[in-house]
């Protein structure tokens, strides 16, 4: 097992009374990138400003980067908070001579290398543009180098792919791969699954400020039912009658007949299922076994949790 | 310390670039420069009313309206005073003839209706002219009286000028009366009461301007605290606000301690107060070096009689420290501006107090409300440098910068709370829970 970045032991928050995080505790493994999902209000942000050593938890221990308190260590992390995180009278390139600085970076070395990685993303035009000139996309890639200039070794992402468009967001999950790449750790906190499933090696989920899952993407996506599409003229009943079927939902499709999509229960195989349908002499004009994917396990997930709250 | 200059060089060269500061800096200077010219100029540029007197008295030359008109057209050749409107090398007013039918009146009453026509505007005079004001003197030496009309009765202005030729004249109408020489009297007013003043305080006894200039460059010097405070904080506010609101805070505190983030703030716009303060300050000896270099010395003398100069510096400093920081606390609370407006209402009444004293503290420097509030750490840095002019002794100005230290150490203190737990609030927060989170040790 690798070396953690980061190690939450038992660690909960509270303001005013109120719990925001309940006893969480997870690793996040060195050089790898971390995906820590939730929906909104889950916790997410509260959690990362423990890292970051914003906030001080109610109780349990903290460790960056070897470190019992994220402030010791400020100079080797990087943060993104959930908007620019720019000032808008800025330009890049006195944005990264300022954040570098603060880093300890001499100026002319950040901003060089701001340069090279702003010419990386082909916005080297945009250098000495002010901030409030710049589209959102290229804000954000701007207050993301912002907070790399100095190349720290854990990189903190709060919602990175907040408002972006389809292909900025396909451009920055290329920069946080190059990351990782380098030998960095990335954490990430998002409420979009696609994002997590192409990127994290690892995540942990979290909802209502309790932990409801932690492991491998392919883990998470274990914990959701396996489903099988059915179209054809064939009723409910029937799909539900077939082996390991747990749940149908149905509606029309546009071809006139019906369109089934069945939940597998744990270890039932699609296979079989749709074998027993042929042999069944059920009219099946089209199937899909349809793996489940993060968001599924997602939505799995936090419901269960939901529902033990209530 | 090094994150704190750099975020102090940030804040300074970031403000220096905006033409807001630019505007604050020449402000001043132009209020100053409005203020003082403002009356003058108004008064040099309006002409001056023209006036009919109407003297019914009967007495013809020897009456008093020839008097009047004597005085009235007479022009000024001492310095204009800033609280009249007379201005040098002016008369007070350009005195015409009266037309025929005002003349041919013979009582107030007829007169006052002949002249209706003449002040509503429906009627010029012979030379094509608005008719100002006019004055109806009757009566006799036991009684006179006049009965000044004028268009409007906002235009009164004139009255002011009258009582002195008129009672001079009944003064001699009445020893003539009594059989006295009237020029007894210009005898009798020569060499009147020569009033001297003379204070302990003063250099060789007998107070002189240059007495009374420590106290008006003491009262200076707090209006121009006054000033830089507001300045430097509301800039300081203004930072705090764009940057909570576009998340810059995060970045920063992720990046620098709160410590570290409200120094180099506070150094920043200190940095920026005394820039304006050093131009203020030039353009200053620039002018009074122009007009009156010896006057320019005793400014000097007054600034370093007393340490004047070194306690306001000390002042200066926890004044500045005391209200950025609570300015800088608000302002992280705050995403809009008018959300601060709402918060710093009460601080603003507060600030007004002292500038309401600090024109008392002119004339009457050892009242004791004002030595009272000089010691209420909120308003001792405007009003102590008042008591330093005054001769306050030296222990009690090195008690009131103890207690003024301590206050400043402690607001900076609770200030450095609400700006942590500000900057990361994400909800809108009431007065009572913000004073809650300032106490509260998880925060």
């Amino acid at each position: 097992m690798s070396e953690a970045a980061l190690r939450l032991d038992h660690v909960s928050k509270s303001y005013g009374g109120a719990p925001a995080v309940r006893d969480l505790s997870f690793e996040a493994p060195k050089g790898r990138i971390f995906g820590f999902l939730g929906p909104n209000g889950a916790g997410k942000t509260s959690t990362l400003r423990m890292v970051l050593g914003l906030v001080a938890p109610s109780s349990g221990t903290i460790e960056v980067l070897g470190a019992d308190d994220g402030r010791k260590v400020r100079d080797r992390i990087g943060f993104l908070p959930e908007e620019r995180g720019l000032y808008r009278r800025m330009t890049p390139a006195q944005a990264f001579d300022f954040f570098g600085a603060l880093k300890g970076m001499k100026g002319g070395v950040a901003r060089k290398r701001g340069l090279t990685m702003l010419e990386d993303q082909g916005l080297a035009h945009a250098f000495h543009r002010p901030v409030k000139a710049l589209s959102k996309g290229m804000a954000q890639k701007v207050a993301l180098i912002s907070s790399l200039v100095h190349e720290p070794e854990l990189v903190v992402l709060d919602e990175p792919f907040s408002g972006l468009d389809p292909v900025n967001q396909q451009s920055l999950e290329r920069l946080i791969r190059g990351l990782a790449d380098r030998g960095a750790t990335v954490v990430f906190s998002t409420h979009v699954m696609a994002h997590a499933e192409r990127l994290c090696d690892k995540v942990v989920l979290i909802a209502r400020g309790s932990k409801v899952f932690d492991g491998t993407v392919s883990e998470a996506r274990a914990a959701a039912p396996q489903r099988l599409v059915l179209e054809g003229d064939l009723l409910s009943d029937a799909v539900s009658a077939l082996p390991g079927v747990e749940r149908v939902a149905s509606e029309r499709s546009d071809s006139g007949g019906w369109r089934h999509v069945a939940d597998l229960s744990k270890g039932a195989s699609a296979n079989a299922a749709v074998k027993e349908a042929f042999l069944r002499g059920l009219d099946v004009t089209r199937f899909e076994s349809r793996e489940p994917s993060l968001h599924d396990a997602f939505i799995v997930l936090t419901q269960d949790q939901e529902a033990k709250a209530q | 310390m090094r994150r704190a200059l750099i975020i102090a060089r940030r804040e300074y060269l970031s403000f220096l670039r905006t033409p807001g500061f630019w505007v604050s800096l020449m402000v001043m200077p132009l209020v100053g420069f409005i203020s003082t010219t403002g009356p003058q100029m108004i008064a040099r540029s309006e002409p001056p009313p023209v006036v009919v007197i109407l003297d019914q008295t009967g007495l013809g030359p020897a009456g008093p309206g020839a008097d009047l008109q004597r005085s009235l057209s007479r022009v000024d050749g001492h310095a204009p005073s800033a609280s009249t409107t007379k201005a040098a090398g002016r008369p007070k007013a350009e005195i015409v003839a009266a037309p025929a039918e005002l003349a041919a009146a013979t009582t107030p009453k007829a007169a006052g209706e002949a002249l209706l026509p003449y002040l509503s505007g429906r009627k010029s005079l012979p030379d094509g002219r608005s008719l100002s004001a006019a004055a109806i003197v009757f009566g006799d030496a036991s009684s006179l009286k006049v009965d000044l009309w004028t268009p409007s009765p906002q235009v009164a202005g004139l009255s002011r000028y009258m009582p002195e030729p008129l009672d001079t004249w009944l003064r001699r109408a009445r020893f003539r009366a009594a059989g006295l020489d009237p020029s007894l009297i210009d005898h009798i007013d020569q060499n009147l009461t020569d009033i001297r003043d003379f204070s302990p305080k003063a250099a060789g006894g007998r107070v002189s301007f240059a007495d009374r200039l420590p106290m008006l460059a003491a009262v200076g010097l707090s209006f121009a605290l006054w000033a830089l405070v507001l300045t430097g904080a509301g800039i300081l506010l203004n930072t705090v606000i764009e940057e909570k609101s576009n998340r810059v805070i995060e970045v920063l505190l992720s990046s620098a301690s709160v410590t570290e983030i409200l120094g180099g703030k506070i150094l920043g716009g200190a940095c920026l107060s005394f820039t304006m303060l050093g131009f203020w300050g030039a353009i200053g000896v620039f002018l009074l070096h122009r007009v009156d270099a010896g006057m320019l010395a005793s400014v000097g003398a007054a600034f370093l009689g007393h340490g004047l100069i070194f306690w306001f510096a000390a002042f200066f400093l926890m004044g500045y420290l005391m209200y950025a920081s609570i300015f800088a606390a608000v302002g992280s609370y705050c995403e809009t501006p008018r959300e601060a407006q709402t918060l710093l209402g009460p601080i603003m009444l507060l600030l007004t107090v002292p500038i309401i004293f600090l024109g008392a503290a002119i004339s009457a420097p050892d009242a004791p409300l004002l030595k009272i509030l000089a010691w209420v750490p909120v308003f001792t840095p405007f009003l102590m440098t008042t008591q330093v002019a005054a001769g306050a002794p030296f222990q009690d100005l090195a008690l009131a910068l103890v207690e003024m230290a301590v206050t400043t150490a402690l607001v900076v203190n609770l200030s450095g709370r609400a700006f942590r737990s500000g900057a990361l609030a994400t909800e809108r927060l009431s007065l009572q829970k913000i004073l809650g989170k300032l106490f509260d040790r998880q925060a």
